[in-house]
């Protein structure tokens, strides 16, 4: 399965084929040079010792040179073509992987969490180039490195060559096989703890202060220590099985280097073989097994880059979460109203259902409310009617079935406006643009005064041209909400779905950013999840949803009074607005 | 990413002073480096007599077989020596994370959401996990290397001046030449490697701002639109990593050839020489072979530093983090007897340029309600960090008031804290056990873990959050997520006063508690407050509604910022 996986990566840079054979035979090039630099050296200082013509030199000192040359500079190339050949590949790869995050967005790669999407796009695919460059290029080059000692040693001692066809084996097939299996156990259990630490550090820092006011500091350092402890446990059984096939490739250089010796010297004795042979056959396996040194590595990067092609292709196992209909139907213009029968929504394969049997409808202009308890399925509501989530049942918005109108018109025409919505790190200006096919400046600035952000862009120096930084950082919580806003604004949309908006403001910011809502979106049908019951106008209608299913449906001043849910929670919260223009009187006793 | 300053120093000082278990490393790496250095020439000395034994036909196999026999056992010396020093260098490297890991961690907590983990705990967990990683090249490859590079061509050409002067003045002149290179390189191509490791940087950061962004960017249908961006951004990304990969080839070309050039300086020259006569054929094999061994590993070095250049710039962000922890309070003194008074002087605030909080003064009373209002960004928050230590202040002082006055530059900051309840406006509850689900016991106990169940149950009863989480059989076993998923604010604040009341503190602490909706459990809040005001605690609020202002026994306005 992962031998699969790494296969399918290494297809999909099929179209830099020739590069990499290119720099594998670059690479053996250089690989020779340097094998044949010492044995030439070797078979010339045997020479010269015999006080040869100086003729007989001259050719063995020129090959030495160009091989000293040639391993330089076809290693150079080698490089060059390998990596630029290996790097071509990447851009590809990367918008392949997105594409893949984008079929499956929001609801499919809700699980990931931030942090491992970030090793998925970036990490895994950066390590796509180690597949060609430190595993199949430098084991091929092994390989051919191989070879070409056992076809020297074929000429001058057949025994000798049979001899370097097992230890060649034991350094290209044997090292790395005994490689991945020391280091499987360990690894296996490595990624999790790894996956464990970075959790558990997250949860430290997002609560540094909490866990310092409560005197929980050292505990919480010791409980890191303990992961990091494990790991160090883990790591080492890691290290040994390493070292243990590092140190298994320098024996085998000196089997090859010991046993060539023993197997030529005698035969060199007997006159076999002339003498001069000796000191290269010595030396070459020597030279030889340095190239393969490298061999151990490329077995470890090997493992890592599986570990990545699995990660990337695991993407493509995923189920589509909504497929776009193969025939779209077009959506009409305006907004003639949306209405829900008996929708239900599950999970996966789980019986229990996230939404179940809802019918609701909205006219035209109409502001509708979604209320209920947290979990009760209000933002898995707002997911099916952006087209994020499959349903069953039937959605028609003016009169079309959702699931055949294409996703692409369908966002067009409906928005959404989330608890704590993406703010890009780029300028204010792109940030709002992207509410609009070719939304210029002019859109911009209106939409930005539109959402009242005048005060911000006063502020900011470079005025829309601002960068906002990583996530919004350089701007508030607040204003963040009102760029999502001014992004809704730019283009008019049929219907607006508004998830809790000023879930993540304190008071003042979430009333003004609520009267500045329903004085844009006065216009806009409009669909409200909200927890503020109070700020509910009298004659909307609201829909409770507990548990999945809508318990309650009437016009707000009914349920009021209605002795449900609602009637409860509107009670509640208007007792203790009550209180609080009393100034809490009643509690003083 | 390479660090930003501009000397690149070999061994960096600080980590042998924040990470101790280097010094031991580096000794054994010495150790080790010795070891095949000595290995190195006694491997050229048997391997060069075998040959010439054999080749000059004056001895017979049973003369050599000794030799033979010591160079296998040359060999195998060297592959435990590799086998030790790898596993050293992972050991070694593993504790210097830890160490490294610890100081880092314990900073970053330190300075709580006012320090790094408030804007950026994602990526410092990063760093502190992945970042930290990098160090494993840096110890298990270069730092050996480097050891290597002193001790190896010193030694060869120690030994090669006791065989042949000629070949060892060649190679004292030459060997130089290659760390003069490598720094004339270096300070070429630095600036320009630096440059392109910051555009790598902000490439990988674009990655995640798209990808982070994916449900936002398909709510609009812009999705698809990006991947050209990504494609664009992807060429960029490979031109520039191809631009730092071409200098650091280009300057191990020059390097290689270089050394292959003084190597072959020195075989011409004995070359000459044998065929001269002026020469034995023992000496100038085992000159030879020598050679190219002196070159290695100065030229791996260079090699080497690039991949633990990477580690090392993780190194340098986590050496900046312990050094720019807060101060560690005078560990002394404990608050001991009845705190009748807390007392803020002249107390403000500046990140940089810009003030936070405007100087202010007030005393807030035990048995008092003291309220703090002012409008949003007034910097209300920020004092409250202040009073409790977690950021130091500008200017002024935070002092209490029992028998005697106890300023808090005086006391242990774990002393401090432990007579604060502190209530945040967005409270994480975590566990000591880090992780992302916990039981309600566990989330109320941060503080103190001790406390029995009768005790839990009473502080979540005042803290009116009884009804919505025990009323199921689960009870305190009930689990709650630590994002605060599954939670409203107002449950995640009531839950984070339980959790503050259980420590009894002589100093409650809020930070606007009344921002939720549930009135009935916000009268519980403001009974609690109440009540515990009426046992003597000290009772801190930050309120916006006028009507919370008016329950307080003391209303201290927080002037907005001077700009």
């Amino acid at each position: 399965m992962t031998l699969a996986a790494e296969r399918k990566l290494w297809q999909s840079m099929r179209a830099q084929r020739w590069e990499f054979a290119g720099a594998t035979l670059l690479g053996f090039m250089a690989a020779a040079c340097s094998v044949v630099l010492l044995g030439a050296a070797a078979w010339l200082i045997a020479t010269a010792a015999g006080a040869p013509p100086v003729i007989t030199l001259a050719v063995a000192a020129a090959l030495v040179r160009a091989c000293a040359l040639g391993r330089a500079i076809f290693r150079y190339v080698e490089r060059l073509t390998g990596h630029d050949a290996a790097f071509r590949g990447l851009p590809g790869l990367r918008v392949a992987v997105f594409q893949q995050l984008e079929r499956l967005a929001p609801s499919g790669i809700a699980h990931f969490g931030r942090g491992d999407l970030l090793v998925r796009m970036v990490a895994d695919v950066d390590s796509a180039v180690d597949l060609p460059l430190r595993v199949v290029l430098p084991w091929m080059q092994g390989v051919l490195v191989v070879v070409g000692t056992v076809v020297f040693f074929w000429w001058l001692l057949p025994a000798a060559a049979v001899l370097m066809i097992v230890l060649g084996l034991v350094a290209v097939v044997l090292v790395p096989w005994l490689i991945a299996r020391l280091t499987a156990h360990a690894e296996s259990r490595l990624a999790p703890l790894r996956g464990e630490l970075s959790a558990s550090l997250v949860t430290a820092f997002a609560g540094a202060s909490d866990i310092q006011a409560f005197g929980a500091s050292d505990r919480v350092e010791q409980q890191l220590a303990d992961i990091d402890a494990q790991l160090t446990r883990l790591g080492r059984r890691e290290a040994f099985g390493l070292g243990l096939a590092g140190a298994l490739m320098t024996a085998v250089q000196g089997i090859a280097v010991v046993a060539s010796l023993c197997l030529v010297g005698p035969a060199v004795i007997d006159g076999q073989i002339a003498a001069v042979w000796l000191a290269v056959a010595a030396l070459l396996p020597l030279a030889a097994f340095d190239v393969l040194a490298v061999i151990p590595a490329a077995a470890i990067a090997d493992k890592k880059v599986r570990a990545a092609a699995l990660r990337l292709e695991s993407l493509n196992d995923l189920k589509t979460p909504v497929d776009d209909p193969s025939a779209p139907v077009h959506l009409p213009a305006g907004f003639s109203g949306l209405s829900l029968q008996h929708v239900n929504v599950a999970l996966g394969s789980s019986p229990n259902a996230i939404l179940a049997d809802i019918s609701l409808w909205i006219a035209p202009h109409e502001h509708v409310y979604v209320v209920g308890p947290s979990g009760a399925g209000k933002s898995t509501l707002a997911s099916v009617l952006m087209g994020f989530t499959r349903y069953s049942g039937s959605i028609a918005i003016n009169g079309v079935e959702l699931h055949s109108v294409s996703q692409e018109q369908l966002r067009q025409r409906v928005g959404l406006l989330e608890q704590r919505a993406h703010i890009f790190g780029t300028t204010i200006q792109e940030n709002v643009a992207l509410g609009r096919d070719a939304g210029d400046e002019q859109h911009v600035r209106q939409a930005l005064a539109d959402a009242q952000l005048e005060p911000l862009l006063d502020r900011m120096t470079e005025g829309i041209n601002t960068r906002v930084g990583t996530f919004g950082s350089s701007i508030s919580g607040g204003e963040a909400q009102r760029i999502a806003v001014a992004r809704l604004l730019i283009e008019p949309r049929d219907l607006m779905l508004l998830d809790e908006p000023t879930a993540h403001l304190d008071g003042e910011n979430a009333r003004a950013l609520e009267a500045m809502l329903s004085e844009q979106f006065a216009s806009t049908a409009s669909i409200t999840i909200t927890h503020q019951l109070l700020t509910i106008p009298a004659s909307a209608r609201v829909f409770v949803l507990e548990n999945g299913r809508i318990t309650e449906s009437a016009t707000c001043s009914e349920l009021q009074h209605g002795g449900g849910w609602f009637a409860e929670q509107f009670q509640s919260q208007w007792d203790f607005e009550l209180m609080q223009s009393n100034g809490f009187g009643i509690l003083r006793e | 990413m390479i660090g930003q300053n501009d000397e690149v120093k070999p061994v960096d000082p600080r980590l042998l002073k924040y990470a101790r278990s280097s010094r031991g490393f580096l000794v054994l790496a010495i150790l080790v480096g010795m070891g095949i250095a000595v290995v190195v020439v006694i491997q050229a000395r048997l391997l060069s007599d075998v040959i010439v034994n054999l080749t000059t036909g004056s001895a017979s196999w049973a003369d050599v077989a000794p030799t033979v026999i010591a160079l296998a056992c040359v060999f195998l010396l060297r592959a435990l020596l590799n086998w030790f020093a790898e596993t050293t260098a992972f050991r070694s490297a593993a504790l210097a994370k830890r160490e490294l890991r610890a100081a880092a961690g314990a900073a970053v907590l330190r300075g709580g959401h006012y320090g790094p983990a408030g804007t950026r705990p994602g990526e410092m967990a990063a760093l502190l996990s992945r970042g930290i990683d990098g160090l494993d090249a840096y110890y298990a490859r270069y730092l050996p290397q480097l050891v290597l590079a002193v001790i190896v061509p010193l030694t060869i050409l120690g030994v090669v001046l006791g065989a042949d002067v000629l070949s060892a003045v060649i190679l004292a002149v030459t060997i130089p030449l290659i760390p003069l290179f490598l720094a004339l390189i270096g300070m070429y191509t630095q600036s320009r490697v630096d440059r392109q490791w910051k555009v790598l940087g902000q490439l990988s950061g674009h990655f995640l701002d798209l990808v982070s962004g994916l449900p936002t960017l398909k709510a609009f249908g812009r999705a698809k639109a990006q991947e050209r961006a990504i494609r664009g951004i992807g060429e960029e990304y490979r031109s520039s990593t191809m631009g730092v990969l071409r200098i650091s080839f280009l300057s191990s070309l020059a390097l290689e050839l270089l050394a292959t050039v003084s190597v072959a300086l020195v075989a011409v020259s004995i070359g000459f020489r044998l065929a001269g006569g002026q020469m034995e054929y023992s000496t100038a094999l085992f000159v030879l072979l020598l050679a190219p061994e002196a070159y290695l590993p100065l030229r791996m070095v260079g090699q080497q530093f690039h991949a633990a250049a990477e580690g090392m710039g993780a190194a340098e962000q986590i050496f900046a983090l312990i050094e720019s922890a807060p101060r560690t309070f005078v560990d002394q003194a404990m608050v001991v007897g009845d705190v009748r008074e807390l007392t803020v002087h002249e107390v403000s605030v500046s990140f940089g340029e810009q003030q936070a909080l405007a100087p202010i003064s007030f005393s807030a009373h035990a048995g008092q309600i003291t309220a703090l209002a002012g409008p949003s960004g007034a910097g209300k928050s920020t004092l409250l960090a202040v009073i409790m230590g977690l950021l130091q202040p500008t200017s002024g002082r935070v002092s209490l008031l029992t028998d005697h006055r106890v300023d808090q530059a005086t006391v242990s900051r774990e002393a401090w804290l432990r007579e604060i309840g502190w209530v945040p406006q967005f409270p994480r509850l975590v566990s000591a056990s880090l992780r992302p689900q916990i039981s309600l016991r566990e989330a109320v106990t941060l503080g103190a873990p001790a406390a029995s169940d009768d005790a839990v149950w009473n502080c979540l009863t005042q803290a009116g959050v009884v009804d919505e989480f025990a009323v199921d059989t689960a009870g305190l076993d009930r689990m709650i997520s630590v994002d605060g998923s599954g939670l409203s604010i107002g449950q995640s604040q009531r839950l984070a006063l339980a959790r503050a009341m259980i420590r009894e503190p002589r100093i409650l602490i809020l930070d606007e508690p009344t921002a939720a909706l549930d009135a009935k459990s916000e009268s519980a809040v403001v009974q609690a407050l109440q009540r515990a005001a009426r046992q003597g605690a000290i009772v801190l609020v930050v309120a916006h509604r006028q009507a919370m202002l008016a329950i307080a026994d003391q209303v201290i306005r927080v002037p907005g910022r001077v700009q």
